[in-house]
């Protein structure tokens, strides 16, 4: 139904969020998103719209886990954790993208 | 996967239940766009930029929103589910159209169902044993003409041939009389060979089953016996094996119970009773000779040998079996029987469903029906569909605006296919109601003695699912195009002036009712004549009033001495009591009776002739035989108490008989002999009998031959059947013959039966398909019928402006009925000019049912034409009627 554009940035998302739960442990949706803009220095700019559905994508795979809590400026937020099922997800995720970025780079590398 | 799995499941959970609304999202997202407001704000930013960068990099809260929805539920799945709500809504609001609709279907499904299943039990249900599909059936091939029937010596030789069979059996229904001589039990059972359970490779329920050590000369007296017998007799006692039960007087030892479900291979039967065909080595003379070759009687299943294919069986068989053929005659075979049978040759056919002498006789009729059906249901559909487009037409302004406001066309098709599949579901669900009811219904029609379940299974069931699917496409297709072919805006604005498209499509859905139901109207009117033929023939003898009780002079008499002669005065006394019976006029014994299905048959040679060259039909007749069947002797004398063993052999004949033996001659006193036999040498004629349909109603009188009951050798004869005319209540004489009997042969099995019974049960197979094929050849007509009113009184309703200009110009109300009439006529007429060629192309493949009438029958054609412009004429008259009298200034001022 999507465009197939948004299919491949859908599994680096998933990837994105899983990472940044398993470094900074259980954080709220905003929190979420600043931590992926933080970190790719603004360069990954993506809608933060669009992490809510896959949040709950996850979650129904059943690799985070959400429950409601109190925000750091006391307000009611929804925070997420990574389940156990996740933690090896994501082991499988950043093995597969290392070798599809190694393959990628050395392809580069080879024609220029 | 495990994760996609669990995905799915909470997705279909939620679109189901309809958790679709997220209370919490609402909540998560404010929080989010207020913490990004108040990061903007540190930042320095004025409150109203703050709120716009905010909203931006968020990039859409109702996008995000329905993603969310989407993501948590399964739209294709929520959409159907809304279509299917919709449906349902709207089915619900149009009662009698939903009603008209539903019963249609479901009488159209539900005989298809019925039949369906009737078929599926008699002809495609294997047999509850592993892997049916192996299983083989042998048959032989006569001098051309191909039998599935085989004597004991060649079930015998054919299941030593290991190369060809892992392993073969044969098998025969037969009841067995169970408990002391003096009070016996008739219970189901069969012969079996020794290799029929090992081919079936059934699991015992306990014990163990036949082998064929149990199946040789001199093996012990053994029986297996069925689980439901087991749970009967036995309250499934584990001490059942080895219990002795007294079968035809000897002490037989039950080594084992088939498993549930199974009762033996004859379908219809249910074999309670399993014993070894060597048992009948230890029985009466008569039945011992059913062990011997010319004995036809059983019917074969094995499983070809290992690695083997069954052409590669067929082929080993074809060359073994000459070599092997001898084992199929005796010594007292006649000559051409003999050659025929040395040349015979073997086949295989599938063997997984069992056997059934139904079988032949109802697959060719079963088909018919089926495809009758089928057309009923082609004719509920129409019906359907002409109702759904009519409705279609009064929802072309929900179409127009659902179209205008952006529904894809796709998905109002979608909806109204939606709505079509409800309906044919509806009418499958009650049509499978139906069709529980129909098939018993069907199956006692049928049969009154067979014994099968009808009921629903899986493969029923997918036939009515598969029934419903199609149907529902089938009619609701058109309908559905139709109505969303035109865009929106076009079909908003043209929305009033539709009809004309619309008519022309009911019109032709109309004659193509018009049609089928002239199909089956011409297979109803044949299959009735057919019936009415048969029952009216003059079979040469007369039914009505006549009883008949059978009596088996062996099971009476107890073996010891002189039993033959206790057997012959037995049958005397018993003639002459039931002869003494007040109300009785005349009585007579034979050994078979006419419409049967059983009869001797014998070639015959008259003195200074050549043998005849096929078999002429024998029955053993006693004095008042004739008087009581009412059947007119011509000449000579009938048979009295002195025609008996000391007499000279004496005969009668029939005048068929004399045509062809004796044409220009006296028979009375010329000598008859039966070609090859040791019996019936040298039989003076001394009477002629009239002609009469032995066999069945359907074949013609053949000759025959009567030969004294009483100068018969009981060994030959010891069961018979008496024929009592009667005056007065059949009932009161029955009851009274009864009373009679039990006095002169105390414990015979008693079953006192009208003769007409046993005539009209040979026209069972006629009478069902005239009464099925008339039921549906009326539905027909009535589907047929109401699709000619609903378009005519459409007609009428479109053209009422019209009409009221005539009329208002002084058209006569006469002039207007006959218009409108006319205009229903042109579907009809269509309608029988397509059936006609049609007609003449399938009523060919029916030809063999019927009987006293050609297949393309211009009478039967022109009564259906007739009955259908009848009913036609019928169901155009209300509407035009409505047309003529309609009102010139309210039609006017109406548009």
């Amino acid at each position: 139904m999507r465009p197939s554009r948004a299919e491949v940035l859908q599994g680096t998302l998933d990837m994105l969020v899983l990472k940044t739960l398993d470094t900074m442990g259980p954080m709220h949706g905003f929190g979420i998103a600043q931590r992926i803009r933080q970190i790719s220095d603004d360069l990954l700019c993506l809608n933060q719209g669009t992490l809510y559905p896959a949040l709950l994508r996850l979650e129904q795979y059943g690799w985070i886990s959400s429950q409601w809590g109190a925000s750091e400026n006391n307000r009611k937020a929804k925070f997420y954790s990574l389940t156990r099922a996740g933690r090896k997800q994501l082991g499988r995720e950043e093995a597969g993208w290392e070798q599809i970025s190694a393959v990628i780079n050395r392809v580069l590398k080879a024609t220029s | 996967m495990s994760h996609r799995l669990r995905s799915l499941a909470l997705r279909i959970f939620a679109s189901v239940f309809r958790h679709r609304s997220q209370p919490g999202l609402d909540d998560e997202l404010r929080f989010h766009i207020d913490m990004a407001v108040e990061s903007y704000l540190r930042q320095g930013l004025a409150s109203a930029e703050a709120h716009r960068h905010a909203l931006a990099d968020f990039g859409g809260l109702q996008q995000t929103r329905e993603h969310y929805r989407d993501q948590k539920g399964l739209p294709m799945l929520e959409t159907t589910l809304q279509d299917l709500r919709y449906g349902l809504r709207v089915l619900a609001a149009n009662r009698s159209f939903t009603a008209m609709a539903v019963l249609s279907l479901a009488l159209g499904i539900g005989a298809n169902t019925a039949i369906f299943s009737l078929l599926y039990a008699l002809l495609l249900r294997p047999l509850p044993v592993p892997n049916p599909g192996e299983l083989v059936q042998v048959n032989i091939i006569i001098a051309g003409k191909p039998s599935d029937s085989f004597s004991y010596p060649v079930i015998q030789a054919l299941s030593e041939r290991k190369d060809v069979f892992a392993a073969l059996g044969g098998f025969a229904g037969n009841s067995f009389a169970v408990g002391p001589p003096s009070a016996p039990v008739r219970t189901p059972g069969a012969w079996v060979s020794g290799g029929f359970f090992p081919a079936l490779q059934l699991t015992p329920a306990a014990g163990r089953l036949l082998m064929p050590e149990d199946d040789r000369p001199g093996a012990g007296f053994v029986a297996v016996i069925s689980d439901a017998y087991w749970e009967r007799r036995f309250e499934r006692s584990p001490s059942a094996v080895g219990a002795t039960l007294l079968i035809e007087g000897l002490p037989v030892t039950i080594i084992g119970v088939t498993p549930a479900g199974f009762t033996g291979a004859n379908v219809g039967e249910i074999a309670d009773l399993t014993l070894p065909y060597q048992f009948l080595s230890h029985l009466s003379p008569d039945r011992q000779g059913l062990l011997q070759a010319g004995n036809q009687y059983s019917r074969i299943l094995a499983r070809p040998a290992r690695g083997l294919s069954i052409e590669q069986a067929r082929a080993r068989l074809k060359v073994i079996w000459p070599a092997m053929a001898q084992v199929s005659v005796n010594p007292r075979t006649p000559q051409k029987r003999r050659e025929a049978m040395l040349s015979s040759t073997l086949d295989l056919s599938a063997g997984g469903t069992g056997w059934t002498p139904l079988r032949s006789q109802y697959s060719k009729p079963l088909t018919v029906l089926m495809a009758i059906s089928a057309l009923v249901l082609l004719l509920a559909c129409t019906n359907v569909a002409n109702l759904l487009l009519a409705r279609s037409a009064a929802r072309r302004r929900e179409f127009a605006i659902r179209l205008a406001i952006g529904a894809g066309r796709a998905r109002v098709m979608r909806q109204l296919l939606m709505e079509s599949l409800l309906l044919s579901f509806l009418g499958a669900t009650l049509g499978l109601f139906l069709a529980h009811y129909g098939s018993r219904l069907l199956l006692t029609q049928v049969s009154q003695t067979i014994r099968l379940d009808v009921g629903l299974n899986l493969a029923v069931l997918e036939f009515a699912i598969a029934a419903a699917v199609l149907t529902g496409l089938l009619f609701g297709a058109a309908p559905a195009l139709r109505s969303t072919s035109a865009g929106g805006a076009t079909a908003l604005r043209t929305a009033s002036s539709a009809g004309q498209a619309r008519g022309r499509l009911a019109g032709s859905l109309v004659a193509v009712q018009v049609a089928l139901s002239f199909l089956l109207l011409i297979g109803a009117g044949l299959f009735v004549r057919t019936l009415h033929n048969l029952e009216t023939i003059d079979p040469g003898f007369r039914h009505e009033g006549v009883l008949m009780a059978d009596l088996d002079g062996r099971r009476i008499v107890h073996a010891g001495p002189a039993a033959d002669a206790r057997v012959a005065a037995l049958f005397r006394d018993a003639l002459e009591a039931v002869t003494a019976v007040h109300g009785v006029t005349a009585a007579g014994l034979s050994n078979f009776t006419p419409i049967s299905g059983g009869y001797w048959s014998q070639a015959v040679q008259v003195k200074g002739q050549p043998p005849s060259e096929d078999d002429i039909v024998f029955f053993a007749v006693s004095p008042g035989f004739f008087s009581a069947l009412s059947m007119p002797l011509r000449s000579g004398r009938d048979f009295t108490l002195r025609d008996d063993a000391t007499g000279p052999p004496a005969a009668i004949v029939n005048q068929e008989f004399v045509r062809r033996f004796l044409p220009g001659v006296n028979p009375l006193g010329q000598a008859i002999s039966a070609a090859d036999s040791r019996y019936w040498k040298n039989m003076e004629i001394v009477g002629v009998a009239g002609d009469s349909h032995p066999y069945t109603l359907r074949e013609a009188p053949r000759p025959c031959v009567y030969v004294p009951f009483f100068q018969q050798s009981p060994d030959r004869i010891g069961f018979g059947t008496l024929e009592v005319k009667a005056a007065g209540s059949l009932n009161a004489v029955a009851a009274d013959i009864s009373r009679t009997l039990s006095r002169v042969a105390p414990g015979a099995e008693l079953r006192i039966r009208p003769f007409t019974a046993q005539v009209e049960s040979s026209m069972r197979r006629e009478r069902l398909m005239a009464r099925l094929a008339s039921f549906f050849g009326i539905l027909a007509l009535v589907l047929a019928a109401v699709g000619l009113y609903g378009l005519l009184a459409y007609a009428v309703a479109q053209r009422t402006a019209e009409v009221g200009i005539r009329i208002a110009l002084g058209a006569e109300p006469g002039a207007v009925v006959r218009m409108m009439l006319a205009r229903g006529m042109y579907p009809v007429a269509a309608g029988i000019l397509i059936g006609l060629p049609a007609a003449w192309w399938t009523t060919r493949f029916i030809s063999t049912l019927l009987y006293g009438l050609k297949a393309f029958d211009p009478l039967t054609i022109a009564a259906a034409i007739a009955t259908l412009t009848a009913v036609a004429l019928a169901a155009g008259f209300i509407p035009a009627r409505r047309a003529a009298k309609v009102d010139p200034m309210t039609s006017l001022r109406q548009d």
